[in-house]
């Protein structure tokens, strides 16, 4: 085929760099949409057994730290804002711009994942783990429950909505724990995609792909990081301030 | 063929929704044969008219949203019918009457456990319900998801851990044979050849479950086990099946685990093989199977319906788990050998009296109440009280009497 | 339509002065794994499907084979249960979601656009390799274990705690099922920007090929529905390896959770496998009336409306699951919605037929034996539909019976006759016409004496998933086998069909049936962009009246010419 019918960034198949963009920007609004049923999914699990298990939802909600989750909050709400601007600076055409944003956007996933790995390595350490690991320190059961857990766990119902005595530790944080990690867990997947698609734009950014005329990829990713900054929204209050 | 009697597609009815459900059948039934001849004869009629051939060419398609508009939306009023109707007889057949009798039932990989009132169970896979009275079936599960179904009733509901399900109907014909008119009777010589009296009805005794479709009804089967390999036959009765119709897997390596396999354990051992059996018997005698618990075991009866007790004891003996903790042959384990009990001086570490004779009474307290007295040498090692029948403690005994001769 | 497609282009040009195809532009084992061409990718997904439905149709001759008598006829119960599983889970994730998306939507879609591509190629051929991970997943929960949890998971079976059943091997195959799953989805994202974004100037909405609107919304449905199923089948693989309490009873979860998680996807999943069979049968039936679809917007609005009812009904496989009286009301009502769009279908279908010019190639038998199987699976359906009488079917034979005229009388019958129909303008080939016949007549004759007989048994109690039987069903099972070998030979006779094609068939000329659809007014096999030139689109699909003789000339366009010039 004539491989003269457009600028380089156009791929063959496409008439237009406008017929491209649309089709890109439309197909990851599809991505996006399943993406949203996808989180859909748990946050269904998550009203059930809140409705069913309401103490362990509040105990294992005292049992997170959520000035954790609010910092991590507003890094990704700044991250967002920072992935509005990379997309302005592509629009522009300023590379450089475009660039530190990215940046910044970057290290405020890094932050994130910094702070979700402190999270993380408390819960592993101390072991508020899903399921039949609940109590289990490193996901070994053999030594059983830490004094370190027995003192998170009587804070935490000491703090919950109803208090039921330190001794009553509701069975369901089990199911609790295990709906903070599969949620918790896959938006941080989302987040580490994301940053390796930012690392993926600094490259092409670097290589003076994009233009005025091109900037779909920056584009495109800033949509999907909104979302997971979207979901993240959600995700917070939910699990960490309720009462 | 009487409907009643069950038809090509449906089996007989045996319930009081049962007509109810099969006259839906047929109305969809015919209405679906309406639809499809409609559909079919004017697919051919066209494909056959407008077929290609020569000097014949296809007309430009024209447009009617008349047509469109029609035929879209009057099959709504079908519909709206068939979803009405549908729904009262679902409403119908949930709500159970007040004055239902109540069977618990529990499913288990791969049996159905029925309590009837007063926690009286019949062999495993035994349900008894009386006739023209409503039933209704609680049901719980031990394992896996199963559902309770018995195409006669036309009833069906899953059986799910964690939850109670509740199902009812009320049988309306006894499972007796036909030609001793519903055949009700008191012992086996007023039933005719072929069927014998069990529990008030003369049932027909089969071999197979080809031998009931004749005898009973369509759609019969051959309760009870077959007779393990080299055992004398038993007497077995027509009854109708209860089927597990949600999935719930099959045990491994077990290589027979068919119906009907003659060389062994052929029923329950795997989801299909999962059976139960419905007796409908009259009310009288289900008052007295509550009052008196559960009869002798087909395999302890012999051809005329005469029990042998020792038989009967013997079973309810590896049943029960009995032979967990006690054995039959003196040898020594948690709690006293069964050999040679019988009529013994017992000594005892607690009680009121601290000798006694093992009598009627103390094997009946023993069963009831087995903490009442302990033997001295054994600990209280927590044996459950068991919620046996007098007749099934009365067999227990004969059978220890039989150890003790 | 004008299309230059026969303008030679000078680079292009093969030795023989044929167009360029896609064919055999590039050659070589690599050109064919990590091509972009949705041709190519299309024809992958073809033999991946057929060897999908091969394997999943040993597994139902195994079947068949033990259930022809009562008792061990072949194999015990246990590996039973593994085989009507594996039959299960590979038609359904393997064959039928994917087989005409995948293959003949991904071949044809961009084509009947007049497009070069699907909007995003890389993510076709990531698409098709992610299916292909699923599957050595699905392979080695067969090699490495034991699933025989019904194709369903349902828990607590699958999870297999403290119950008899649920291997660790399940782990494999929801693994299998969530890759999979994506793939699907990744198809469907792609197929929707298609859609919007590539049709060729002057095909509007109101111009797209029927074909088109079934699979533009199979596409919304496997973006919206599919991502729940992935997540269904993480929360079971929690379950399992940790035990976190949500579908597990004994730890106070709710197995009709799962259910109801399952069933939000795949009752749409239903969907997903029948709606490509409709928007089939859409093109082989004005083609072989050579008349445009009757009530056209009122097809593609079905489909539409078929979609989004999907999500709404999911309930109808539960009513004797225990939900309450009001969600089985709801459910119930909705579902019969369902049936008028389907109505709609197979009515304009008969009215196309009215006034036509009929004529019954292969590819139509197919067409017909849709109407005629899928009007059987529509009507049961209305058994099923009906509260009271379903409470009684549900889970007997006559409910595999009914999705079995659904999703083989009426999804693989679309496959088939959509195989046939575009076999031509994929391959370059004919087949021989009379084994194809007498293939179709076996498949016919097999499909129905295989499954009225179920029918028949499931209305008399006959539960599913059964081993062994009692003496009652005894005639029917034996019947229902020798349908499915009937079924086997046409299959085989299928298969001897297609490869004698490969091999040695005919030429095929650009258009054999003589259609007016946008496919066919390219060259056979197509060039490797579609058309040389991007095709601008000056009529509809089906409007044979605007057509030309020489557009819908059946043989090769020299001996046109010839005949014109004579």
């Amino acid at each position: 085929m004539g491989h003269s019918h457009g600028p380089a960034y156009l791929a063959h198949h496409f008439e237009t760099p406008k017929q491209q963009f649309e089709s890109a920007k439309l197909g990851m609004w599809a991505f996006l949409s399943q993406e949203i049923l996808f989180f859909s999914g748990l946050f269904v699990a998550y009203g059930i057994f809140r409705t069913w298990y309401p103490e362990s939802f509040s105990v294992g909600s005292h049992l997170l730290n959520w000035k954790m989750g609010a910092i991590n909050t507003a890094v990704l709400l700044g991250s967002s804002f920072t992935a509005a601007m990379a997309v302005q600076s592509a629009q522009k055409g300023d590379k450089g711009k475009t660039a530190s944003y990215l940046i910044v956007t970057f290290l405020c996933a890094a932050g994130f994942m910094v702070v979700k790995y402190f999270e993380y390595s408390h819960k592993w350490h101390v072991g508020t783990l899903p399921g039949q690991y609940f109590g289990c320190p490193g996901f070994d059961c053999s030594n059983g429950p830490t004094l370190e857990f027995a003192e998170e766990m009587s804070t935490a119902i000491g703090n919950s909505y109803e208090n039921f005595g330190a001794n009553m530790v509701p069975y369901h944080l089990r199911t609790f724990f295990g709906i903070y990690f599969i949620m918790t867990g896959l938006h941080g997947v989302h987040v580490l995609i994301g940053m390796g698609l930012i690392l993926w734009m600094l490259k092409r950014n670097a290589s003076n792909e994009f233009s005025a005329e091109f900037y779909t990829p920056v584009d495109l990713f800033a949509l999907y990081w909104h979302l997971v900054d979207l979901v993240w929204i959600f995700l917070f209050p939910l699990l960490y301030l309720i009462d | 063929m009487n409907e009643t009697e069950g038809t090509i597609q449906l089996p007989p009815q045996w319930s009081t929704i049962a007509p109810e459900v099969d006259d839906m059948y047929y109305a969809i039934f015919w209405i679906s044969v309406v639809f499809a001849v409609g559909i079919y004869a004017s697919t051919a009629y066209f494909s056959w008219k407008y077929r290609k051939r020569k000097g014949h060419k296809a007309k430009p398609t024209g447009h009617s949203t008349l047509i469109e508009i029609l035929w879209t939306f009057t099959p709504l009023i079908l519909l709206g019918w068939m979803f009405h109707e549908g729904f009262v007889g679902y409403v119908e057949g949930s709500v159970a009457p007040d004055n239902a009798v109540d069977v618990r039932v529990r499913g288990m990989q791969w049996n159905w456990e029925f309590e009837h009132e007063g926690g009286v169970i019949d062999d495993l896979g035994v349900l008894k319900v009386p006739v023209n009275r409503p039933v209704r079936l609680i049901m719980s599960s031990q394992d896996v998801l199963h559902s309770f179904f018995v195409p006669h009733f036309r009833v069906k509901r899953d059986v799910v851990p964690g939850m109670y399900s509740t199902l009812w109907f009320e049988a309306t014909r006894m499972t007796g044979s036909e030609a001793t008119s519903g055949g009700a009777c008191e012992n086996d010589s007023q039933c005719a050849e072929g069927t014998g009296c069990n529990w008030g009805v003369c049932t027909p005794t089969c071999t197979t479950d080809t031998d009931c479709q004749d005898t009973l009804t369509q759609g019969a089967y051959c309760g009870g086990r077959p007779p393990e390999p080299g055992a004398e036959p038993v007497r077995r009765y027509c009854t109708l099946p209860v089927f597990c119709t949600e999935y719930c897997g099959a045990g491994q390596g077990i290589t027979r685990s068919a119906f009907n396999d003659p060389d062994g354990p052929g029923r329950n051992t795997n989801h299909s093989t999962m059976m139960a059996e419905v007796h409908v018997i009259p009310e009288a005698n289900y008052q007295e199977f509550l009052a008196e618990g559960p009869p002798c075991p087909s395999q302890c009866t012999d051809e005329a319906g005469e029990c042998d007790p020792t038989c009967w004891g013997r079973n309810l003996y590896s049943q029960n788990g009995c032979n967990a903790c006690h054995s039959v042959d003196g040898s020594s384990g948690p709690a006293p050998t069964w050999q040679g009990l019988w009529g013994n001086a017992r000594e005892f570490s607690n009680g009121a009296e601290a000798v006694a004779a093992a009598d009627e009474n103390y094997i009946r307290e023993s069963i009831l109440n087995p903490g009442a007295r302990i033997v001295s040498g054994y600990e209280n090692v927590a044996m459950p009280a068991y919620r046996l029948s007098d007749r099934q403690i009365e067999a227990i005994t004969r059978y220890m009497q039989s150890l003790s001769e | 339509m004008t299309v230059e497609a026969e303008v030679p282009h000078t680079s292009d040009t093969a030795s023989q002065g044929e167009p360029e195809n896609y064919l055999t532009h590039e050659t070589g084992l690599t050109s064919w794994l990590i091509t972009v061409d949705h041709k190519r990718i299309g024809l992958m997904y073809l033999m991946s499907v057929i060897f999908a439905f091969a394997f999943g149709g040993a597994f139902a001759l195994l079947l068949r084979t033990e259930l022809a008598t009562q008792g061990q006829t072949l194999m015990e119960a246990d590996t039973y249960n593994q085989v009507f599983t594996l039959h299960g889970a590979i038609m359904v994730f393997l064959f039928i979601i994917p087989s005409i998306p995948g293959a003949l939507g991904n071949f044809f879609l961009p084509i009947m656009l007049g497009a070069k591509d699907v909007a995003f190629p890389k993510l076709n051929l990531a698409s098709f390799w992610i299916y292909v991970l699923g599957s050595i997943f699905a392979v080695l929960a067969i090699v490495l274990g034991h699933v025989d949890t019904g194709w369903t998971f349902y828990t607590p079976y699958s999870v297999g705690r403290n119950v008899t059943g649920g291997d660790q091997a399940v782990l494999w195959m929801t693994t299998a099922v969530f890759i999979t799953g994506f793939s699907s989805i990744l198809t469907g994202v792609n197929f929707i920007a298609t859609v919007h974004k590539m049709r060729a100037p002057g095909l509007h909405w109101k111009r797209l090929p029927l074909f088109i609107w079934g699979v533009y919304a199979t596409a919304v449905i496997q973006v919206l529905a599919t991502p729940v199923l992935a997540i269904t089948v993480l929360l079971l693989f929690m379950e399992k390896t940790m035990s976190v309490g949500i579908f597990d009873p004994q730890l106070g979860g709710d197995p009709v959770l799962f259910q109801h998680f399952f069933w939000f996807y795949s009752h749409p999943a239903v969907y997903i496998m029948i709606l490509p069979g409709m928007a089939v049968v859409n093109e082989l039936i004005a083609t072989f009336s050579k008349r445009k679809i009757f009530g056209y917007m009122f097809v593609a609005m079905s489909s539409i409306s078929l979609a989004l009812l999907s999500f709404v009904v999911w309930g109808h496989h539960m009513f004797t699951s225990g939900m309450s009286e009001y969600g089985t009301m709801v459910f119930s009502a909705l579902t019969f919605l369902v049936a008028i769009p389907s109505g709609v279908k197979i009515f304009n279908w008969i009215a196309t037929l009215y006034e036509g010019s009929v004529s019954f190639e292969s590819p139509m038998l197919y067409g017909l034996a849709f109407l005629v199987l899928f009007t059987i699976g529509g009507l049961t359906g209305l058994f099923l539909g009906v509260l009271s009488v379903d409470v009684y079917l549900h889970d007997t034979y006559f409910v595999v019976a009914h999705f079995h005229y659904t999703m083989m009388g009426g999804t693989v019958m679309g496959f088939l006759g959509g195989l046939h129909y575009w076999w031509p303008k994929m391959t370059g080939k004919m087949y021989s016409e009379t084994l194809a016949r007498i293939a179709f007549g076996f498949v016919f004759v097999g499909f129905n004496v295989t499954f009225i007989s179920q029918f028949i048994m499931g209305s008399q109690g006959m539960p599913r998933r059964y081993y062994d039987y009692l003496d009652q069903f005894q005639p029917f099972h034996m019947t229902s086998t020798g349908g499915a070998y009937l079924l086997g030979i046409g299959f085989t006779i299928m298969a001897i069909m297609l490869v004698k094609s490969l091999r040695s068939g005919e030429k095929a000329p650009p258009n054999p049936w003589g259609s007016a659809s946008y496919e066919w007014m390219t060259t056979t096999p197509p060039h490797p962009h579609n058309f040389a030139e991007t095709p601008i689109i000056e009529r509809g699909p089906y409007d044979y009246h605007l057509c030309s003789e020489e557009e819908l000339w059946t043989g090769f366009p020299e001996d046109f010419k010839k005949g014109s010039e004579a």
